[in-house]
């Protein structure tokens, strides 16, 4: 009976206990054993937790406006930087972020007024769909996924859509205006592009007119190029006063000493000047080449051909010709309807062909850059010069270009222009568009025509009609339903509901607003007010490509472009928030609370996407929270207890709750949370929950106070950050310590990581109990389709999914058509055993994001000061189903320690891992590798001494740590055969460096002796000569400081040779 | 005696001036401070047929201070020369090995001596005779002494007239520098050079000298220069022929070599220290056959052969048949004969009967 009470009475005081609880007991097991631990073991979950979300980047330098093809541009752009390419969905799509200075044309989305923008990002992907073209009503079109969205405007705003999701009549958004920038004249220096070309080019180029730069010292300079056999054809150079153009890329002489010069082929006529000005003239001339010019084959002669009644146009061109080039050209009567104006003059043609590049034939006939870098007049000229060569009416056009008019002027409705060259056609549109000109475009077919009974073939030719009248053009009008709300006026009401009215014109609807007469919807104002035109979607066809990739450009803050065949706006088709533009930083401060030595208060701040205020509470209040522990994804930070754990210790050593302030964006307010865990339930208590002032745009600032032993060096919060921020080298960390001092560990990359792919768990990696588990759970309706959707490499990418799925159940004797739910537990054994036996192919590893070499080497570089540097990032390896990969990196020499054990930093996913080393697989990968060999010291069963970091990151999507607080990884043979390789392989690196160092080193010492010889040799020379020492030693001082620079480089370059060669013979330095 | 004696002092120390005024001359002029030399070694050593002597080459080589493999050796060499030129201020000569301690020290604030080794000094000492064309001697640097001799000669050297055949049991001892020695009277018929300062002893005991009035002389090991100068004043001034006495073995016959036509290490200085028409006297192959002294053979060891193969293909052996027929016999006889084996014929039987008999017979290599 007794006894019974006494049972019950203890059955009464069991409880279930909470998992709070149970840790709150048994908090070392979350790595909080100890005061000084606390506090790291809180600021490494707070770390974590800021540092989980990627955020990218924005990069601007300068540039020069040029029309390029995308695929071209992207492509040779990927090929320059193929390292820095980053592959995303399984390679389909490539990613460049651009370093260099390329901007394009992009409008911004608040004020609609279009300028150059920078690129952050270029893209290709591989062609996955179907590609359309969409064509406007002027004729212009783009080619596009139907993914991809250009802009339209709905409701008096631009918004992007879909291609799929257009409608015929739905109109796309295109510049209006002109948007040209450039207001300076600008000069090309001919001499400048020429010393950029190849040198056998220009082999046979001289300077002409060089006088002025014959000055002494200038042909002593000569004379140090030229070897002696050629001295004589200083004379020659002096006495015609010519230099070749070759000898100006060796000569120290600036430029602009032959601003007055010519340049021309050596032995022939017609030089031309060094300087072009790029002005009207130029403009007009190549407007002229363009349409009428030619160039010989052998560049010696240029000819444009005019009508014979064109003798007008011809004299003006001959007066171009000799005002822009100085040269003389020649009217030729070659035919009796045809007039040729001849220059002749090689270095012309020359300059045509490699500089201005504005096409040699007909068919390859384009605008050069140079044109698009004018101010306005200047092109305005340009078009206009083409246009009366190439375009009609040309004589009328012509006058008009003379006296310096406009399109307008034209008593035509519309210019039509012709060319065969499809670049040209291309080139022209964006030319008009710049200009603010709208045209519209068509192309006649190649044909035979009898004309005057000559037959004649008519080849594919491009047309472009340019509207005089440029108010009546239909990018002019906006659709009446997206940008009149209401019309007050019902004369006006009645007039367009009666014409059925779809657009109307931009400038009668500002006539409307300003009478009042009607309303618009909000944002039409701005859109009334900007560079942006629309036009009226003619057509969307499905078109045949045949390219493999298709392209996207990425500018911050806009996310628009202008592209296509007469420029229209494209939207930027991936994931803006991808873009975002912000890197990581982090701030961590540690405040020592007054009077209590053991408290301290910790701060952790970051600039990431904050959390949503409904999940604060669950996240941080709660342990085992989260959804990290059932995905196979590698993420920074550990699938572990996290924060909630640190604000619990926090709590239970001060009574203090945790203090959260979140914000998820600008355009929402920032809140406030003070909560206090409750241990027995689990549950966060919101102590205090408000809206909060705060200058972050977006991010997380953790509080907590903990009872906590501060601790600088080796096993301190500084080494742990100097860590993370090797670990993690796009993020910055600045620390505040409580001594007040503020240490900063800098960017080493403004690159973001690659993200992990999720992938869901490979057959092989499960245990038996997790399957028991997955089954009951199971929303399947049988166990093969169970197989297939929970497990990877069982379906995706596999074809023969069902077959892996069946020949698992055949192998476990399980009908495969049978519910999951049903599966008894000595048939999942079997199941198991099956999965075992079955082939599967292995997972994929682009759930991996390892650091890189590159990085790793650049960050090492930022936190420790050392000679050399080396890193190895191991191909993935899968080990029981699950793909991991490792990195290591090592430096050496410089500012580390040379008696001392090595430095060795563990990373487990981008975390350092701070204790319990010797219980690491990493140390003991470490330890297995003979580091004598590679030239570091090396007790039998210790880890090598010398001045070295070896740094070591293994990221997988599980990572095997010994115990629940993660201090350490287990010993699995192939994680540490993995390690073992890695760290040979930098080691190699490393026995290189040091067997070369330490001979520089030894050669250096010896450079260092002639300083101390000196004096002796002083005082023996002054015995023998009886002169005075004080002199000599004096001049042999000076002797050394000749001599010694290149004694020493010339024996490190002997050095380098040598070692190179592998060969270790004695280096002499002696040859005199 | 005063004049003779004072030309070559000043000639060593106007050289020594010189090449001190031409390194200054380089040093103002900011160039890398350069000697030039003859190169030293058997790569630029010929043999003079006519002659018959060893002479340098015309290969030069330079040291320069500015050139990391150079720089301590140009700093060594220097140095040799200022305690040579101190040396010759004050007229003092010096031993090698006082050069040595001269020259070593360590260079303020560094770890660095500017010799360590003897070795160095000796071997700037021999550059600079190369740089200078002066003799060690000339330059005040003498080596050890290391040699007795015995006869009748009577010579004045420093002011002292000796006797050589007064000298009592240790012969007059050979000094390092005999350039200043006059020779007053010489009454003697050949001369005896040996290996062995103890068969030297044997013959003086002996007083073969006296009997056969003859000199006898001796160094231990290889001929110094001294005595290679002594025995080639000897010949050129009083016109007495030399023979060698060597153990029959190839370094025997290398010491005759060097005195008949040089050594590679003085080749510079042939002229003054070899004497072409020396002879050797024995010990032959043909001595051990005679007297039978294959029992007291030496086995040969392979360094023996080594250097046996070397020196028979010298180019003053590799024509010389009598010598080469020594050089298989030798080999024939795999070993070889110290002099001291004829002991075994009588103690005495060296002077009483092998060297007069050689001399009557004429019985000599060349």
């Amino acid at each position: 009976m007794a006894e019974k009470v006494a049972a019950e009475y203890m059955a009464e005081n069991q409880r279930s206990i909470s998992v709070s609880e149970f840790f709150a007991k048994n908090r070392h097991l979350l790595g909080f054993d100890n005061p000084l631990k606390a506090l790291m073991t809180t600021i490494k979950e707070a770390v974590d937790n800021s540092l989980t979300e990627d955020m990218p980047l924005v990069i601007r330098k300068n540039g020069y406006i040029q029309i390029v093809k995308i695929g071209d541009f992207i492509d040779n752009s990927i090929e320059i930087n193929k390292k820095e390419i980053c592959l995303l969905r399984d390679g389909d799509l490539e990613k460049l972020r651009l370093n260099e200075n390329v901007e394009v044309m992009a409008f911004d989305p608040k004020t609609l007024k279009s300028s150059f923008k920078k690129v952050s990002c270029l893209y290709r992907h591989k062609v996955n769909s179907d590609i359309f073209r969409l064509t406007l009503e002027s004729g212009r079109y783009v080619e596009l996924t139907p993914y991809h969205s250009v802009f339209t405007f709905k409701k008096g705003k631009v918004c992007s859509v879909k291609l799929m999701e257009l409608k015929d009549g739905d109109s796309v958004v295109v510049p209006r205006n002109n948007w040209i920038f450039q207001k300076e004249e600008i000069k090309l220096n001919l001499l400048e592009e020429l010393l950029c070309l190849d040198v056998k080019l220009t082999e046979k180029i001289n300077v002409y007119n060089v006088s002025n730069v014959f000055t002494e010292s200038f042909i002593l300079q000569l004379k140090s190029i030229l070897p002696k056999e050629k001295y004589y054809q200083i004379n020659d150079f002096k006495r015609f006063s010519y230099l070749p153009l070759n000898l100006l890329r060796e000569l120290k002489i600036p430029l602009s000493e032959f601003d007055n010069s010519k340049i021309g082929f050596s032995l022939s006529r017609n030089k031309i000047p060094c300087i072009i000005n790029l002005d009207k003239n130029f403009a007009r001339l190549m407007g002229f080449y363009v349409s009428e010019g030619s160039i010989l084959d052998n560049l010696v002669k240029i000819s444009f051909s005019f009508g014979s009644h064109e003798l007008d146009i011809a004299l003006f061109v001959k007066d171009l010709a000799e005002k822009v080039f100085n040269l003389d050209a020649s009217i030729l009567k070659v035919h009796k309807s045809t007039l040729n104006v001849v220059c002749y003059s090689k270095i012309l043609g020359f300059v045509m062909k490699h500089i201005l590049n504005f096409g040699i034939g007909a068919k390859n006939k384009q605008i050069s850059k140079y044109i698009f870098n004018m101010n306005y007049n200047n092109i305005y000229d340009f078009l206009l010069a083409y246009l009366a060569g190439d375009g009609y009416p040309s004589s009328e056009i012509f006058e008009i270009m003379k006296s310096g008019g406009y399109i307008y002027n034209l008593s035509k409705q519309k210019i039509i222009s012709a060319t065969v060259s499809r670049k040209l056609h291309e080139d022209l549109q964006f030319l008009l568009s710049m200009l603010g000109l709208s045209y519209s475009q068509g192309l006649a077919k190649e044909s035979k025509r009898e004309i005057l009974r000559i037959k004649t073939v008519f080849s594919k030719s491009y047309y472009l009609y340019i509207y005089t009248n440029q108010s009546k053009s239909n990018i002019n009008k906006i659709p009446v339903n997206d940008s009149i709300i209401s019309v007050k006026e019902s004369k006006l009401k009645y007039s367009i509901n009666r014409s059925n009215q779809q657009n109307v014109y931009l400038s009668s609807l500002q006539k409307c607003v300003q009478s009042q007469l009607i309303s618009l919807y909000e944002g039409c104002d701005v859109f009334l007010d900007s560079d942006l035109g629309l036009l009226n979607i003619k057509s969307i066809e499905k078109i045949d490509y045949k390219g493999k990739w298709v392209y996207d450009i990425s500018v911050p803050d806009c996310e628009n472009f202008l592209g296509g065949v007469g420029p229209v706006y494209c939207h930027n088709s991936l994931d803006a928030a991808e873009e975002a533009g912000i890197l990581p930083s982090l701030k961590v401060e540690i405040h020592a609370v007054k009077d209590r030595e053991d408290r301290y208060i910790i701060i952790v701040e970051d600039n990431g996407p904050g959390i949503v205020k409904e999940q604060i509470p669950n996240i941080f209040g709660k342990l085992l929270y989260g959804s990290k522990f059932h995905t196979k994804r590698q993420q920074r930070g550990q699938q572990g207890i996290g924060i909630s754990a640190a604000a619990m210790y926090g709590q239970l050593t001060t009574g203090k709750g945790i203090k959260i302030t979140s914000r998820i964006s600008k355009n929402s307010p920032a809140h406030y949370f003070y909560l206090q865990l409750n241990t027995n339930t689990n549950e966060a208590e919101i102590v205090k929950n408000e809206q909060v002032e705060w200058d972050s745009e977006h991010g997380i600032k953790l509080e907590i106070e903990l009872e906590a032993k501060y601790q600088k060096g080796k096993k301190g919060v500084e080494e742990f950050l100097k860590q993370t921020s090797v670990a993690n080298p796009h993020c910055m960390i600045e620390f505040l310590n409580p001594l007040n001092e503020k240490i900063i560990y800098p960017r080493a990359t403004d690159k973001l990581p690659k993200q992990g792919k999720e992938i869901k768990p490979h057959p092989y990696g499960i245990e038996l109990g997790v399957l028991i588990n997955m089954l009951k759970s199971s929303s399947a309706s049988s166990i093969s389709g169970f197989l297939q959707s929970e497990f990877c490499r069982v379906s995706d990418k596999v074809r023969v999914s069902d077959k892996v799925a069946k020949e698992i159940c055949d192998k476990a004797g399980i009908y495969e058509k049978s519910r999951p739910s049903t599966i008894a537990r000595n048939e999942v054994e079997h199941l198991f055993d099956a999965i075992q036996k079955v082939k599967i192919m292995a997972p994929p590893t682009d759930c991996l994001s390892p650091i890189g070499e590159q990085l790793l080497d650049k960050s090492l570089r930022n936190e420790y000061k050392a000679e050399f540097y080396t890193a190895v990032t191991r191909s993935p390896v899968v080990y029981r189903g699950i793909p991991f990969q490792i990195e290591v990196s090592m430096c050496y020499g410089g500012d580390l320690e040379k008696e001392e054990i090595v430095k060795v930093v563990r990373l487990a996913n981008r975390v350092p891992l701070l204790y319990q080393q010797g219980a690491c697989s990493i140390n003991k990968a470490i330890l297995e590798t003979n580091w004598r060999s590679y030239g570091l010291n090396q007790s039998k069963g210790a880890l090598p001494t010398g001045p070295c970091v070896i740094v070591v990151h293994i990221a997988s999507v599980w990572v095997p740590f010994t115990s629940e607080s993660k201090e350490a990884i287990a010993h699995y043979p192939d994680i540490i055969k993995e390690m073992k390789l890695a760290l040979q392989d930098c080691g190699r690196d490393l026995a290189k460096y040091i067997r070369k160092n330490v001979r520089i080193k030894e050669q250096k010492e010896r450079a260092g002796l002639f300083e101390k010889y000196i004096p002796e040799v002083a005082v023996a020379i002054s015995k023998l000569s009886e002169d005075d020492v004080k002199k000599i030693n004096e001049k042999l001082m000076m002797g050394l400081r000749k001599n010694l620079p290149l004694l020493v480089g010339i024996s490190h370059e002997k050095l380098k040779e040598e070692i190179e060669d592998g060969e270790e013979k004695q280096i002499t330095l002696a040859e005199s | 005696m005063e004049k003779k004696n004072k030309s070559p002092l000043q000639k060593a120390k106007e050289t020594l001036y010189e090449l001190g005024k031409d390194l200054v001359r380089q040093v103002n002029k900011i160039e890398n401070p350069t000697i030039t030399l003859p190169v030293r070694g058997l790569t630029n050593i010929n043999y003079n047929k006519t002659k018959g002597t060893l002479e340098l080459g015309d290969k030069m080589a330079s040291r320069s201070f500015f050139n990391l493999g150079h720089a301590k050796k140009f700093m060594q060499t220097l140095e040799v020369a200022a305690v040579s030129k101190e040396l010759l201020n004050i007229d003092k000569h010096v031993s090698l090995r006082d050069v040595f301690y001269q020259v070593k020290r360590t260079i303020p604030n560094t770890n660095i001596n500017i010799v360590d080794d003897q070795v160095e000094t000796d071997s700037a000492i021999e550059d600079m005779e190369l740089i200078t064309g002066c003799s060690r001697e000339q330059l005040h640097i003498n080596a050890n002494r290391s040699g007795s001799v015995a006869g009748k000669v009577i010579i004045v050297d420093r002011g002292d007239t000796i006797d050589w055949s007064k000298m009592g049991s240790g012969g007059w001892s050979i000094p390092s520098n005999v350039e200043e020695i006059e020779f007053k009277k010489v009454n003697t018929k050949y001369i005896i050079y040996m290996e062995k300062m103890a068969v030297w002893d044997r013959l003086h005991q002996d007083r073969y000298w006296d009997k056969h009035n003859c000199i006898i002389m001796s160094s231990q090991g290889q001929t110094t220069r001294g005595i290679r100068r002594l025995l080639q004043r000897l010949s050129n001034e009083h016109n007495i022929p030399i023979y060698v006495l060597c153990d029959w073995d190839i370094y025997g016959t290398y010491i005759y070599s060097v005195i008949k036509y040089g050594s590679i290490a003085l080749a510079h200085a042939s002229e003054r220290l070899t004497i072409p028409n020396v002879k050797y006297i024995g010990i032959t192959g043909d001595d051990v056959i005679n007297y039978d002294l294959k029992k007291h053979l030496i086995k040969l060891g392979d360094k023996d052969l080594a250097r046996m193969k070397q020196v028979s293909d010298y180019e003053w052996f590799k024509d010389n048949k009598a010598w080469l027929r020594q050089f298989r016999l030798m080999k024939e006889l795999k070993g070889k004969v110290e002099i001291q084996s004829l002991s075994a014929r009588g103690i005495t039987f060296i002077s009483d009967t092998y060297l007069p008999l050689k001399i009557k017979k004429q019985d000599f290599l060349e």
